[in-house]
């Protein structure tokens, strides 16, 4: 499952690489244009920021998955193995618990405002879609850390 | 309340969490224990963080500096300060910081800096004689010079959470990083007096034009950024996405040094680094949003207020902290947790925020290279196998340097309003 999660999650990171570099472009042709021929894509700007959005909560899904979350780990690394694994084991337990709140809220948020169909000001998007993200994320990262706390029970690998 | 916005999230910063959970489950648990707001807040508040304009600068900045990190910049740049750089003692060693620090600025994280530059100037260094110590520790230190000077990507953090304009950041940080590069470079002519073996060559038309026409493309970089953002010509966001639309021309249509499969690789690192940091960002908006809510930087500035000290008594406290807490945290995340609860603070002492964020970039570049944690020494050290306690001992007299410098910018405000009064 975990080897699951750590393909779709690579896949994912390719698309928001592709999503980053049609951003730059998008940003760059609104500037030609606005220089050239005095016209401004008003939704441009909104755009380039839901795909910011995209890269910082879908991309933080692959990061989990590769565990490589910035973290103040000096005093960790001097530690034992055996408090290693217990840290690990407790690190999932509290990442799983947060991460699963976080998606309750946000599951609550996303569900309302598509009912509500509400949409963006200026590129007329479903606002549920940047909104998702943030779902779909700490859903992931807590499934994420659910599923290493048995490998970590089993001395496999360490933290979440 | 104090404990789970306080002593929680230390103990599980000590204990190593990853920043973002910890500022998530301080957050959680104090929206769940302590206030009687929906939980949907969470949401909104997080992607309010996020959902900003002017962010969009970070992953457009280290996009450029990833195509330029991949597309040979750097030798190039090498070789235009070498062969601009006359027959003067110390050549070699002023080449290393003259390069680091326009390489740095141009990629804005200090470790490629490091790995970048060294990789040219390190053999040099030790061809012309000069001992490791010294080699490694120019390289470590100028490495951090990146944070200070425009476009730093910290100074982009720092200007969303403390709610500051990027381009006055950007015009601050020109005066303290110019002034650590020139005590940089005076002390490489000392310490270059006593090493006849570096290069002697003169400055000759021929080879500085034949440098200048391989390297005038990656200067085109920070004349892109800066002469767009100060000119008038655009916002720092899109000077952002000009320099990523310029640099991958330069280098996959101009010099064609990167193919176009780089470019995607170059997009792919950016996604990951900026999903490590935007995720904290996100998380910071509500932990950020809860201590401001429960009024905690209120009662911290009461605190200070009835502690009677004076300015620069406070700046002093606040150095030795952040230097402290730049050992041991690299510089974005300290940025997100520190600004919310400094910020109020130091305004209420009457210290302007422009002016505080050189301070608080200096003591974090500090903390890049600073024993025995910093992340440029490890990059160096894995690098180049150099042994660590050469490396410490290399160091030393450029940490005293930095000090010089950061106690110089810290109570002579004129060195960061230099560069506003200049440009804005």
């Amino acid at each position: 499952m975990l080897s699951l999660i750590a393909r779709i999650s690579d896949a994912i990171r390719a698309v928001l690489a592709i999503l980053l570099m049609v951003a730059v472009l998008l940003c760059c042709v609104n500037i030609f244009f606005r220089y050239f021929f005095n016209i401004s894509y008003l939704a441009s700007d909104e755009l380039q920021v839901f795909a910011m959005v995209a890269i910082a909560f879908l991309g933080a899904i692959s990061i989990s998955s590769e565990r490589q979350h910035l973290r103040m780990d000096v005093l960790v690394h001097a530690a034992p193995r055996s408090v290693k694994r217990i840290l690990g084991v407790f690190e999932a337990v509290i990442t799983a618990g947060a991460a699963g709140v976080m998606a309750w809220a946000s599951y609550g948020f996303v569900q309302r405002i598509y009912m509500m169909d509400q949409r963006s000001s200026m590129a007329d998007l479903p606002m549920w879609l940047p909104h998702g993200t943030v779902l779909v994320c700490f859903g992931s990262i807590a499934l994420i850390a659910v599923l290493r706390i048995p490998q970590l029970l089993a001395g496999e690998g360490e933290g979440a | 309340m104090t404990w789970t916005l306080g002593a929680l999230p230390v103990l599980l910063l000590l204990m190593g969490f990853p920043v973002f959970v910890v500022l998530l489950t301080a957050a959680t648990v104090t929206l769940a224990l302590y206030m009687s707001v929906p939980m949907v807040a969470l949401q909104q508040t997080m992607f309010a963080s996020v959902n900003v304009y002017a962010l969009l600068a970070l992953p457009f900045f280290i996009f450029a500096g990833e195509i330029m990190d991949r597309g040979s910049i750097a030798e190039r740049l090498i070789n235009l300060v070498r062969a601009s750089i006359g027959r003067v003692p110390g050549k070699i060693p002023l080449t290393a910081v003259g390069a680091g620090a326009i390489f740095g600025a141009i990629s804005g994280v200090g470790a490629a800096s490091v790995a970048t530059v060294g990789k040219v100037m390190y053999p040099s260094m030790k061809n012309a004689g000069y001992n490791d110590g010294f080699s490694s520790g120019l390289l470590v230190s100028v490495g951090a010079v990146g944070v200070i000077l425009p476009p730093s990507i910290p100074m982009i953090i720092y200007a969303a959470a403390a709610d500051q304009s990027i381009p006055r950041l950007y015009a601050a940080g020109i005066g303290p990083g110019l002034l650590i590069v020139f005590f940089l470079g005076l002390y490489c002519l000392w310490v270059g007096r006593s090493h006849p073996g570096d290069d002697t060559s003169p400055v000759t038309l021929r080879h500085l034009w034949g440098a200048l026409k391989r390297g005038v493309w990656a200067l085109g970089v920070p004349v892109v950024i800066i002469g767009g953002i100060y000119g008038g010509v655009f916002s720092p966001t899109e000077a952002a996405a000009v320099a990523c639309l310029y640099a991958a021309l330069v280098t996959v249509v101009g010099m064609r040094v990167l193919p176009l499969s780089g470019l995607l690789e170059a997009a792919i690192s950016t996604v990951r680094f900026s999903a490590q940091i935007l995720i904290i960002v996100a998380c910071a908006g509500v932990f950020s949003w809860m201590i401001t809510v429960n009024q905690i930087p209120a009662q911290l500035v009461s605190w200070i207020t009835a502690a009677d000290l004076s300015a620069w008594q406070l700046l002093l406290g606040i150095n030795i902290l952040l230097l402290l807490i730049g050992c041991v945290l690299d510089p974005l995340s300290a940025i997100l947790l520190l600004t919310p609860l400094l910020v109020p603070i130091i305004t209420a002492a009457g210290v302007d925020p422009v002016h505080f964020g050189m301070i608080l970039a200096f003591n974090l570049a500090i903390g890049l290279f600073t024993p025995p944690f910093g992340i440029n020494i490890f990059v160096m050290q894995s690098l180049f196998r150099v042994p660590l306690p050469v490396i410490y001992r290399g160091l030393t007299p450029f940490l005293v340097l930095y000090f010089i410098a950061l106690m110089l910018v810290t109570y002579v405000p004129a060195i960061s309003q230099f560069g506003v009064d200049l440009l804005m």
